[in-house]
């Protein structure tokens, strides 16, 4: 099943050794990696988005972290996502990667923490030809600072997230959304953790005091 | 086997990605009120073993720096990320901050990894050497038995040194002194 490993490039090794050992199986249980994304924080209700009456520009700093550690071709690859979910927060009138007047700079992590079993269910998965079947999950620990200037007091939130693929014969994980591939289970992964984190951000007092109606507190986002 | 046999395949030609601006970078140019600076030139240095600055080997695998590049130059492209992100990077500036690439090596052996970057920082300002110091970084990490994934730990471990090393020449008080304006 080699198509398996060509496919996801954005997911973590882990994952992509579990397919590799999936592969050791020929069954179509076997071989095929369903993809879910945790149900929590879920799409960002649009009635909660909070809306800056004079939005300002701002820097953007982005690193993907695999265990803590960047993970600079991941960072390249989701980049643009990332990006184009700031622009959408509606929270800037511009976003650069070179500082910007005024000094503003908003910094985004998202750190990638994989099921340290993950190979060896994966192993498993494929000596039984997929009758024992697993999920295995990775984590995301997705953490936004932002500064709006050199001497500014950081405001920062974290969203937690998590993306499970199953394998084999075995129920689907509870609390979680099919998505139809890998690509999509990170993409969503991404706009979601975003949308609930900058919007956070944008409804702290500090970020912009004359922010029109400031959302309730977001149960998804950790100060 | 043959799947997981090309997916270990895949890794050994493996390259470190393009340099990228970090919070903690810019943080640490802006704390230590570092000034406008261009970046010299970033080589090996007369004893960094034969090879080393173009390839570092991992469990039988080699990293490689980005297409065109070498580690040493790879660090000056760090530093010069950094100073970019902090709006501090100037080609003309009067002072000059230049590396010699001294060692790099990563131990990815059965449960622990580790890696290790030592560089000579130079500080010219208007061609005169003010300042020279060799800084050392090093990190640790868990290593799998599974020689797939120990690479990808590796590779992104050591390149996590790379910032490391920046950070910790910025951080450094006395290069601080070096590069500001003279009183």
């Amino acid at each position: 099943m080699i198509i398996a490993l060509a496919g996801p490039r954005r997911l973590s090794l882990w994952l992509k050794l579990l397919l590799a050992a999936l592969s050791l199986g020929s069954t179509p249980a076997a071989t095929a990696a369903v993809f879910y994304v945790a149900s929590t924080p879920g799409e960002l209700d649009p009635a909660a988005r909070v809306r800056i009456a004079s939005p300002r520009p701002v820097q953007l700093l982005f690193t993907f972290q695999t265990s803590g550690a960047p993970n600079m071709r991941a960072t390249n690859q989701v980049k643009e996502q990332v990006t184009n979910e700031v622009r959408a927060s509606g929270l800037f009138t511009e976003i650069s990667q070179a500082p910007v007047a005024g000094g503003a700079v908003l910094n985004i992590t998202i750190n990638d923490i994989p099921d340290p079993h993950a190979a060896s269910r994966g192993v498993a998965v494929g000596l039984t030809l997929g009758l024992h079947g697993a999920t295995v999950t990775d984590s995301y620990v997705t953490t936004f600072d932002y500064l709006s200037g050199p001497d500014a007091t950081p405001i920062h939130r974290s969203v937690d997230h998590a993306i499970r693929a199953s394998v084999g014969h075995t129920d689907p994980p509870e609390n979680s959304t099919r998505m139809r591939n890998a690509q999509e289970a990170i993409a969503t992964m991404i706009r979601q953790s975003l949308a609930h984190g900058l919007n956070a951000v944008g409804s702290d007092p500090a970020f912009a005091p004359a922010a029109a109606a400031a959302p309730a507190s977001d149960p998804a986002v950790h100060p | 086997m043959a799947a997981l046999a090309i997916l270990l395949a895949g890794c050994t030609a493996s390259r470190l990605g393009e340099p990228q601006p970090t919070f903690s970078g810019l943080q640490a140019v802006r704390a230590a009120r570092i000034p406008p600076l261009a970046v010299g030139a970033f080589v090996p240095a007369p004893e960094l073993p034969r090879g080393r600055d173009s390839a570092i080997v991992i469990r039988a695998a080699a990293l490689r720096p980005p297409e065109g590049s070498s580690f040493s130059a790879y660090l000056g492209e760090t530093l010069r990320a950094t100073l970019v992100s902090a709006g501090k990077y100037d080609p003309a500036a009067p002072v000059t901050v230049s590396g010699l690439l001294v060692d790099t090596h990563v131990d990815s052996g059965f449960g622990r990894g580790a890696g290790v970057l030592v560089a000579t920082f130079t500080v010219t300002r208007d061609g005169r050497e003010n300042w020279r110091r060799t800084l050392r970084a090093e990190r640790t990490w868990q290593s799998s038995v599974i020689g797939a994934v120990a690479y990808l730990s590796a590779d992104q471990n050591y390149g996590a040194l790379y910032q490391a090393l920046v950070e910790q020449l910025l951080a450094d008080p006395e290069f601080q002194r070096a590069v500001r304006p003279p009183a």
